[in-house]
């Protein structure tokens, strides 16, 4: 598109200049000028529904939708004129008689200054005070409430299809449809069963796009308007993707999280990132617990934090295992810590693994959706990394090849064109015993197909798991040039820790530090020590087995840095501030230090987790 | 990558007609249309369970094939009778009236605007926007035999003569 030719036309009596492709839309918001619309989403390819981006452009017959015109030489556009407000009007009368647009129950409507609802403006914005048509509320519009963690109500529907492009153009699920026609023309799911029996993925994407209240979230519905709340842009800490989002706060509560259209996720998130974040969670640690008597009793921080530095002094060998969904700089402290003061080398992560960064450029989550071929082998990223399996599905929706290779079936194979097991790429030189069986047919070395498929293709992307023999990452390496990797690694920060020297690994001490921040582990079994110390936000399984408990802030607590599966430094910002004013890690950790006699200092931690 | 296949079942079978079309189609996305007109050719309706296995076959999203046999009023979701009675209220029918022909209709089958299927599954009695055949009006076609020129008693007597044939048969 970069590379179109320039047109010059006129918007407004303004001279601008545009790319030829572009909509006379995207060259008005270019320039500033807003022209208005329902239907129309900058992330959606254009539809042209909602007639309410009718512009008056010269020697046109009627009024054109702005938001599927095509720019061209000498256009003479006007966005604002009384013919162009009569036709506004026109569509909003229209779209409010269709269905039962009760505003006062919805939890996006406000007033002329708060409402959220993008409909409910333009009705103010034109001065809708009455129904000019009778309003056709035969027909009891359902309600369908069957998805887990939002709502749709089809009265408030204005038919604009944001969701439905959303679905197939972003999310890629293909869920959402229209189904019937005219007046009864519905938002259907599948062969219309109910959302929640639907394919359905719960990524949210129609409800960051609705224009309106139908769509609308359990947890943050009636919370507040948009200019009661506070948004930041935040990482998402669920997997290693790191998705930008945009997190909403209110009075140290999380309401709700949406997608960032700027980052490389281009707004998509999953259900995990989006929804699981603000479900309930088990009780919150805010003080310190002791054993005493077979029993966890509350405690001081400086009882706690004695009884630590006393119990792994005495200890001869003290081991300990960090969650991987810590910053870098919990991670460095806690490294330090052991390094410094404990002098011993025994610490590892709970879990995660890092395959190789080094088998060739990396690509980010941008090269993926853009890749027109695929190479997923091991891992399963419609699983782990959710929002990576919607991104290789929207590049094959887009024409691209995908290749899977893996030993154990997963999602992506019903998209794949070569289904390839890990042995067969696991020849990276040619023996000659294979070469033997190349040159009778019997088997295409997988490597070789590989290498074709990345020749062949312009902008080939690989992703591999971790875990994968040594020879298929050889096979991986001889991939021509032109390859560039993703590594689907699992837990959030493994990068960040491997680059730390943290990494998973069987531990051995008598006594156990575990640091596992608002981590859920669930099924770890960790073998009784002598003493074990969980600095933990969550009571778990883990706790309760614990000698001592220490409270530690939760992801939107805390403030650091982690390093994603493209290699990138994403700043962890503060959204919330810690109940009963619990330290961050680093500063328990540094306390403790100091009670076992050593200089630890913050400047050493910050220069270790900034040379991450 | 092989697929395993068990012994055919009921269901399999049932779908056999349905595959031949695909077959016959190509299992070409762009001949949805086509494709599913012969499938109601085949049933009658359009079967749910069809329309899925429609989908999967043409590696479309069950939504869009949903979305086509929904928007299309010659597409039937719901099993229609042996004999489909298309009463037009096309503009030129509808001046001709066409109205009491369908109340006739619909009182001598028991049927309303909700039921448009006898219990019996024999009769189904719609309504078509037009038939294209205005020089008749009023004008009804049970199944594709056009009668032109109705009356209510016209029409009732047709629908009579088809119970006595039945009833014979």
């Amino acid at each position: 598109m970069s590379d179109a030719p320039l047109v010059n036309l006129t918007i407004n009596g303004r001279l601008i200049r545009a790319r030829a492709g572009q909509t006379v839309m995207e060259a008005a918001t270019a320039e500033g000028i807003h022209i208005h619309s329902l239907c129309h989403h900058p992330e959606l390819k254009p539809e042209g529904s909602c007639r309410l981006c009718l512009v008056d452009i010269e020697k046109q017959r009627t009024l054109q939708p702005a938001c599927t015109f095509p720019v061209a030489e000498g256009l003479v556009i006007q966005t604002e004129n009384p013919k162009i407000t009569a036709a506004r009007r026109f569509a909003l009368q229209m779209i409010f008689s269709e269905r039962s647009h009760y505003c006062m129950y919805c939890p996006r409507s406000g007033t002329a200054e708060s409402t959220d609802c993008e409909l409910q403006r333009l009705g103010y914005k034109y001065g809708l005070a009455n129904w000019e048509y009778t309003p056709h509320y035969g027909k009891d519009w359902p309600v369908d409430a069957t998805r887990k963690y939002f709502i749709m109500d089809h009265s408030r529907c204005i038919l604009c299809r944001r969701c439905v492009r959303a679905c197939n153009q972003i999310a890629a699920n293909h869920t959402l449809g229209v189904g019937m026609r005219g007046a009864r023309t519905m938002i259907v799911a599948d062969d219309d069963v109910p959302f929640g029996q639907s394919s359905c993925v719960s990524c949210g994407t129609c409800l960051q796009v609705c224009p309106t209240g139908a769509l609308f979230d359990r947890h943050s519905a009636y919370c507040g308007h948009d200019k009661d709340v506070v948004q930041t842009q935040a990482a998402c800490l669920g997997c290693s993707v790191g998705c930008g989002i945009q997190a909403v706060t209110r009075d140290n509560q999380l309401l709700r999280v949406e997608g960032d259209w700027e980052a490389g996720n281009r707004g998509l998130l999953c259900s995990i990132g989006r929804f699981e974040v603000v479900e309930p969670k088990p009780p919150r640690i805010t003080q310190p617990l002791i054993r005493r008597e077979w029993q966890l009793v509350e405690a001081t921080w400086d009882e706690a934090l004695a009884h630590v530095a006393a119990r792994l002094r005495e200890a001869e060998r003290v081991a300990g295992l960090a969650s991987p969904r810590l910053p870098n700089e919990s991670l460095a402290a806690f490294a330090c810590f052991f390094q410094e003061v404990l002098g011993s080398n025994d610490v590892a992560l709970l879990y995660g693994e890092n395959p190789p960064d080094d088998l060739g450029r990396t690509a980010t989550l941008r090269d993926v959706a853009d890749s027109d071929c695929v190479i997923v082998i091991g891992g399963d990223p419609c699983s782990n990394q959710k929002v990576i399996g919607a991104l290789i599905k929207r590049a094959f929706d887009n024409g691209a090849r995908l290749i899977v290779v893996n030993d154990r079936p997963t999602e992506l194979d019903a998209y794949a064109c070569v289904r390839l097991e890990l042995e067969d790429i696991s020849h990276a030189v040619e023996s000659p015993f294979e070469r033997l069986r190349h040159t009778y047919h019997l088997r295409v070395s997988g490597v070789a197909q590989l290498k074709q498929a990345v020749a062949a293709a312009q902008r080939p992307v690989v992703l591999y798991g971790s875990g994968l023999s040594t020879t298929v990452y050889a096979g991986l390496r001889v991939l021509p040039d032109k390859a560039r990797f993703v590594p689907l690694i699992e837990g959030t920060n493994t990068a960040g820790a491997a680059r730390l020297g943290l990494r998973a690994q069987p531990v051995h001490g008598d006594a156990l530090y575990i640091l596992l921040g608002d981590d859920m582990v669930n099924g770890h079994v960790l073998p009784q020590r002598q003493f074990t110390v969980v600095q933990a936000a969550y009571r778990s399984a883990l706790t309760e087995a614990a000698d001592v408990v220490l409270p530690a802030r939760i992801w939107a607590e805390q403030k650091g840095h982690v390093v994603n599966m493209e290699g990138r430094t994403l700043e962890v910002r503060p959204l919330l501030d810690a109940p009963n004013s619990i330290q961050s890690d680093w500063e328990t950790i540094l306390r403790l230090g100091g009670l076992m006699g050593s200089a630890l200092s913050f400047d050493a931690i910050s220069e270790m987790s900034l040379a991450v | 990558m092989p697929v395993a296949v068990g012994k055919p079942t009921f269901a399999v079978r049932r779908f056999e007609g349905v595959c031949r079309i695909l077959e016959e189609h190509g299992y070409q996305p762009s001949r949805l249309i086509p494709i599913l007109q012969a499938v109601q050719e085949e049933y009658r309706y359009l079967p749910t369970e069809v329309l899925t296995y429609v989908a999967t076959a043409l590696n479309l999203p069950p939504a869009r094939v949903f979305g086509v046999a929904s928007f299309y009023a010659h597409f039937a979701l719901a099993p229609k009778g042996k004999y489909v009675i298309r009463l037009c209220d096309g503009t030129a029918c509808h001046v001709k009236r066409s109205i009491p022909i369908l109340d006739a209709l619909r009182s001598r089958l028991g049927l309303s605007e909700q039921q448009k299927t006898t219990p019996d599954m024999l009769f189904t009695v719609e309504t078509v926007s037009c038939l294209g055949a205005c020089g008749l009006a009023p004008v009804l076609v049970i199944n594709d035999e056009v009668h032109g020129q109705m009356t209510p008693e016209r029409a009732v007597a047709l629908v009579d003569a088809i119970i006595t044939k039945e009833a014979q048969q």
